[in-house]
């Protein structure tokens, strides 16, 4: 274990609250362009079954 | 050297194109997202274990590795805002509001979490949370800021309208970067370091491991935002596949109502 000296709360809550933040961010990120995409495939979908059967 | 710059507004006018930026993005990203990764790997493994304790603050000087990264990359995205909305203003290119609006959530964040990590340093070095000085004061500023960008853009329904007025508002908040980069020059009694860096300050022990989490923080961030810029085209699209179901169908049904 490192020695992270008479601060290492500090230390240990400013790398925590990145981290936490930092990967909260990017699932966020990730799951609205997933979201999106599929949403868009959707109506692409539907649309082109539509020009299909006129 | 015409040749050059030739070459680069041709490549600049292709990635201008929504299609063409969902080409390229979709190749570039897992390189961006990889290499971030293996830089935080590095970058930490380097600040907590290969950093020596600093004479004034000990061992929490590593808090610089996570803080000084993040204050940079607040004051990048918001350059970035501005650059986009300009080039929205006088250029009109397609991707340019779609790169500003999907910026300004991560430099929220990203300015969060340098007053976040900046307020947990001051506390064992300073002694204190927080001090009303210029340049903590003008990065809560920018982070009020960026949420003032988010609700306007929000609050007006008219997307392309809420594009060019959120667009003005960014030009204007562009003063706000020199007053944090001059902050500590001109306010003598401030308990915030001055700029070591750029003076030499900073050791090169501190700074290979500096550089290092600065260089992820940067990729992560362009990974982000290519990320928040693919979601928005996508949403964009959807929108217009929505309309033209709502034209299809009034279409249709102003045909029944003619027909007798």
């Amino acid at each position: 274990m490192l020695d992270l000296g008479p601060y290492s709360e500090f230390i240990i809550a400013a790398y925590s609250i990145s981290a936490v933040t930092l990967i909260a961010l990017t699932i966020w990120v990730h799951k609205s362009e997933a979201h999106h995409k599929k949403m868009l495939s959707m109506f692409e979908d539907d649309n082109a079954e539509k020009e299909k059967n006129k | 050297m015409r040749n050059l710059l030739g070459r680069i507004n041709g490549w600049i006018d292709r990635l201008a194109n929504p299609s063409q930026f969902l080409k390229f993005s979709s190749k570039v990203l897992p390189w961006l997202g990889g290499l971030a990764l293996i830089g935080f790997s590095i970058g930490l493994y380097w600040a907590f274990f290969k950093t020596p304790l600093d004479e004034e603050m000990g061992q929490t000087v590593i808090i610089m590795f996570v803080h000084v990264p993040a204050a940079w990359i607040a004051q990048m995205a918001y350059a970035l805002i501005a650059v986009s909305s300009f080039g929205l203003l006088v250029w009109r290119h397609p991707l340019a509001d779609v790169s500003a609006k999907a910026a300004a959530p991560l430099g929220a964040v990203i300015t969060f979490l340098c007053l976040g990590t900046g307020s947990i340093w001051g506390r064992p070095d300073w002694g204190t949370y927080w001090q009303w000085d210029l340049r903590m004061t003008s990065v809560l500023v920018l982070f009020l800021l960026y949420l003032g960008l988010i609700a306007l853009r929000n609050a007006i329904e008219e997307e392309v309208q809420a594009g060019k007025i959120t667009a003005i508002l960014a030009l204007v908040g562009v003063i706000l970067l020199p007053v944090i980069k001059w902050s500590v020059e001109w306010q003598q009694s401030t308990l915030h370091q001055p700029a070591g860096i750029i003076r030499g300050y900073v050791s090169v022990e501190f700074l290979i491991p500096l550089f290092i989490m600065a260089f992820s923080y940067t990729l992560l961030f362009f990974y982000l935002h290519m990320k928040a810029m693919r979601a928005e085209i996508f949403r964009r699209r959807t929108i217009s596949q929505q309309r033209r179901q709502v034209r299809e169908f009034s279409s249709k049904e102003e045909q029944n109502l003619q027909t007798p």
